[in-house]
């Protein structure tokens, strides 16, 4: 399921707002919805309201910040989605809310008939894709009581604005208790025959090879998270999943556990926000595997240090299946992740109303992009796709316009047969000082 | 901001001409028409070659602005033509903003700038001096341009302290030269230039006149 278009005819900001989100010709998937789209543009030009209709559009959920202030009353013919799903052929549906004949709000559908929209909600939505899941900028990073019981099985939607992120985690905790519960028992019978026969080395051995049998055999969940998930991200902190457990009861599990690379745990309370926010985005996505659904990231960048944000995009793609993507950044290194048609750049025009800003020209065609970001330096993406003016702070700045004068000024001493003079040497001098300190010899 | 020769007398659109020139005999209110609209526009993409007013940036292809386009004083392309009247992107700028509502279509206040850089400008008047139809208008009266850093400052010659704020602040405020998307294309081009120059290579100039002509001088 993924959304192939969004019209908005007049809502807030967006007036005759239409956005394609399919591939352009000339690109394999052409016109086929994106796999992933990364909204960018100053704040209030409606990055997070698009993020946060979708879950209306998709699964009716009116929970969200946005339509608890403004209720589904205020789009009722105003917003248009298209959706794309199935497997070898594709279903179309174009939805939009308005009041039915007994004057109540209901979804309606265009261009197909009711037998897809069935298909649709009982086939699809319950049974072949997984529920959307959407990440807000804000992640609750409370870590503690988390209970064994699925918290998402009641709720449309898997919304971590409002469920604790950390209860994810329950999504495999029985199976980590149970296989708790087991290495306590062969340890428990290593202490006996330890008591039993402490002369009886062949015993003590083989009761600790079995222990060590079992490991290799038996599928350890925590271990599982950490080689295919978590410890190629905790590494850029040099941290790492601890999966020796020193627990004394298998309840002592609570959340994963972390430690340093001389095996020193980390306890939850003196996680870095950073090490929270990467634990708290990838272990669901890995936990809740989901397919052919729609995932939210409202700007996933949020105190990860810009080596990791180059990972993230890439690597979240990489443990879901068939599912599209929606990011909202305000990171050229999160932006950098993306296709040029991949992004959609939103501005005000004169009249306070929100376009998009296209990066061809001519026809919408993959040879027409005149840049990928892909390819930019960072501070090229800055300037280009963010519109910042300047390569620096306004100091850099300043002393660029220094370095320029200076340079113009000696040129046309040198011109005038002066470039001995005193004032040349100065001139030299203030120079070579002033390009040490802007980097300038590139 | 390259000096333009917009010499009214000498403009294709004779059509658009005598309808102003009409309105201004007759002391009218130019209306909100847009009939002319592309003939202003071509004829100021044919004056200022294809490049924007202020950044002399590419901003329209020169087939747009062909002079076989006007027949009969008025700008007209086939409909089979491969290009479309469309494509460029500029935006016609208003140089004395309070012109607008009055003589909208007065050909000596207008001029095709970039549409980014038009937004970044917005309301931002450019002071009167630095008009480049001026017939005293040069550029080198005013600017300086350090090949090394690729940025325009104000010339070093003027002595008058508020002049060198005020040309300072039209480089960075609203005429955006040093802009830094604008800056790193104009390095770029003058240093393909220079590499094909140095080759012995063909090249063409069609953008960023005022940058190459000062930095090809030095060239040796």
């Amino acid at each position: 399921m993924k959304i192939s278009k969004i019209e908005i005819k007049d809502f807030h900001q967006f007036k005759d707002f239409t956005l394609d989100l399919t591939y352009p010709e000339g690109h394999p998937k052409a016109g086929k919805p994106l796999d992933k789209v990364c909204f960018i543009g100053q704040s209030g030009t409606g990055k997070t309201t698009l993020l946060e209709l979708i879950p209306l559009f998709l699964y009716w959920y009116e929970e969200s910040n946005l339509m608890e202030r403004i209720g589904v009353e205020a789009i009722l013919n105003k917003v248009y989605f298209q959706i794309l799903f199935g497997f070898d052929r594709l279903y179309s549906l174009k939805l939009h809310f308005d009041k039915d004949i007994e004057r109540d709000i209901a979804l309606f559908w265009e261009n197909s008939s009711d037998e897809v929209y069935n298909y649709y909600i009982t086939e699809w939505q319950n049974k072949i894709a997984s529920k959307l899941i959407y990440f807000p900028a804000n992640l609750n990073f409370d870590l503690e009581n988390i209970d064994a019981e699925n918290a998402f099985d009641q709720d449309a939607i898997i919304d971590f604005s409002k469920t604790k992120v950390a209860s994810v985690w329950s999504v495999i905790l029985e199976k980590v208790q149970a296989y708790q519960e087991q290495e306590l028992k062969i340890r428990q019978d290593i202490s006996k025959v330890a008591e039993t026969s402490f002369s009886d080395l062949e015993a003590i051995q083989a009761a600790v090879r079995k222990l060590e049998e079992w490991k290799k055999t038996e599928f350890n969940p925590i271990k599982d998270v950490a080689d295919n998930c978590l410890d190629r991200l905790l590494a850029n902190y040099k941290l790492r999943v601890k999966t020796e457990l020193d627990f004394k009861t298998k309840d002592d599990i609570g959340f994963i556990k972390i430690e340093d690379y001389n095996q020193n745990e980390i306890p939850h309370g003196l996680w870095s926000t950073g090490t929270k926010q990467v634990i708290l985005s990838a272990l669901p996505l890995y936990l809740l595997k989901p397919k052919h659904t729609v995932i939210l990231f409202d700007e996933p960048e949020r105190s990860l240090y810009p080596d990791l944000q180059r990972l993230i995009v890439d690597y979240y793609s990489s443990i879901t299946t068939d599912c599209q993507f929606f990011y909202s950044t305000h990171s050229p290194i999160i932006a950098s992740a993306f296709e040029p048609w991949e992004i959609v750049e939103l501005k005000f025009n004169d009249q306070a109303h929100i376009y998009r800003e296209v990066y061809y020209e001519g026809e919408n065609h993959v040879d027409n992009y005149k840049w990928n970001p892909k390819y930019m330096r960072w501070d090229d993406i800055l300037q280009r796709v963010f519109d910042l003016k300047d390569d620096g702070s306004p100091a850099r700045k300043e002393k660029l316009d220094e370095l320029a004068t200076l340079n113009v000024k000696y040129r046309k001493l040198t011109q005038k047969g002066q470039q001995h003079s005193p004032e040349a040497v100065e001139i030299v001098q203030k120079i070579e000082k002033l390009s040490k300190a802007l980097s300038k010899w590139d | 901001m390259q000096k333009i020769d917009k010499n009214y007398d000498q403009i294709l659109s004779t059509k658009y001409k005598a309808w102003v020139d009409k309105l201004e005999k007759d002391q009218k209110k130019h209306p909100e028409s847009r009939t002319y609209y592309d003939d202003v526009v071509m004829d100021l993409y044919r004056c200022q070659r294809g490049v924007c007013a202020y950044k002399e940036m590419f901003i329209c292809i020169e087939n747009l602005y062909d002079v076989n386009n006007w027949q009969n004083g008025q700008y007209h392309i086939p409909d089979q033509a491969a290009f479309k009247r469309t494509d460029h992107f500029g935006e016609l700028e208003h140089f004395d903003a309070t012109l607008k509502t009055n003589q909208y279509w007065l050909w000596s206040n207008l001029f095709m700038i970039h549409d980014k850089i038009n937004n970044l400008k917005s309301a931002k008047p450019v002071v009167a001096y630095l008009k480049p139809d001026l017939d005293d208008y040069a550029p080198e009266k005013y600017f300086d341009y350090d090949e090394k850093t690729h940025r325009f400052i104000p010339n070093t010659d003027i002595e008058d302290p508020d002049q060198i704020r005020q040309i300072q602040s039209m480089i960075d405020e609203v005429l955006f030269l040093n802009h830094g998307v604008v800056l790193n294309e104009r390095a770029n081009f003058i240093q393909d230039i220079k590499q094909k120059k140095s080759f012995g290579t063909s090249y063409q100039i069609d953008r960023f006149f005022t940058a190459v002509r000062w930095c090809l001088d030095d060239f040796s």
